[in-house]
């Protein structure tokens, strides 16, 4: 009984003392725009530029496995 | 990772008319439950000219949100909710048969530090980009990526022109509807 008192009692000590990490938001580590400074963007042709996605994709297309996964051929 | 998720019932609720003289024309309506979240998602497939919809889906909690489409439940169940909007494509083509898809990913809020996502490459195309290339083929629909908007679009190989001409016209038609990208 004493002996568990003293484990409690050290397991509480060892709570108390450990430094608390402080939690730091996703949008801060990322470096996100503040919600008070968003503006919208104007949509130029230089941006709306895109790209084609190959169909024959190193090691996926030719797989018999990711064909049989597809939804949708 | 192979996304190798049954997803949910899909239910059509209705097809709404868009009377705003755009070119967003009607809206097909569906939703569908997760049992591991416990929310019920509304799916948006909006239909524009150019033979072309949008795919959009949110929690029905947030349906009144100016931000449902930004937000995280922080629930899980992405790769089931994914399929699930997915597997709306083959039900529409039954009756659309040569249309397209376009989709893009909503820039997310972090509330905690009140800051958004950058327009470019966010977290939630590179989810959608990864899905659609494990589970979309090539057969259908010719694949295209818009990085800088987060954008992805499947346009369809059955048509009268080529894929070129109509994709040319869809992205006019985007841009002309929706001349500036929202500040969210």
């Amino acid at each position: 009984m004493l002996k568990y008192c003293q484990l409690v009692i050290f397991v509480l000590i060892i709570m108390a003392t450990q430094v608390k990490k402080k939690h730091i938001p996703k949008g801060v580590r990322l470096g996100w725009t503040p919600l008070k400074d968003v503006q919208p963007v104007k949509l130029t042709p230089e941006l709306v530029k895109g790209e084609r996605v190959a169909a024959d994709r190193p090691g996926e297309q030719n797989s018999s496995n990711t064909k049989n996964s597809y939804l949708i051929p | 990772m192979t996304f190798d998720y049954p997803g949910y019932p899909l239910k059509f609720v209705q097809k709404k008319p868009c009377r705003d003289n755009s070119a967003h024309l009607f809206t097909l309506i569906y939703k569908f439950y997760s049992p591991v979240t416990r929310y019920h998602y509304v799916l948006n497939a909006d239909y524009y000219e150019e033979n072309v919809f949008a795919l959009k889906f949110y929690a029905k909690k947030d349906r009144r949100s100016d931000y449902k489409y930004s937000k995280l439940t922080n629930k899980g169940d992405v790769g089931n909710i994914l399929i699930t909007c997915l597997k709306v494509i083959p039900l529409i083509l039954m009756d659309y048969p040569n249309v397209s898809f376009g989709f893009v990913g909503s820039r997310t809020i972090d509330k905690a530090s009140r800051t958004v996502e950058d327009f470019k490459n966010n977290q939630r195309f590179r989810v959608y980009r990864k899905i659609v290339e494990k589970k979309v083929g090539f057969h259908i629909f010719e694949h295209f990526t818009y990085e800088f908007i987060s954008g992805y679009l499947l346009i369809n190989k059955h048509g009268q022109q080529s894929i070129e001409n109509r994709l040319k016209a869809i992205i006019k038609m985007f841009a002309d509807t929706y001349q500036d990208l929202p500040g969210l």
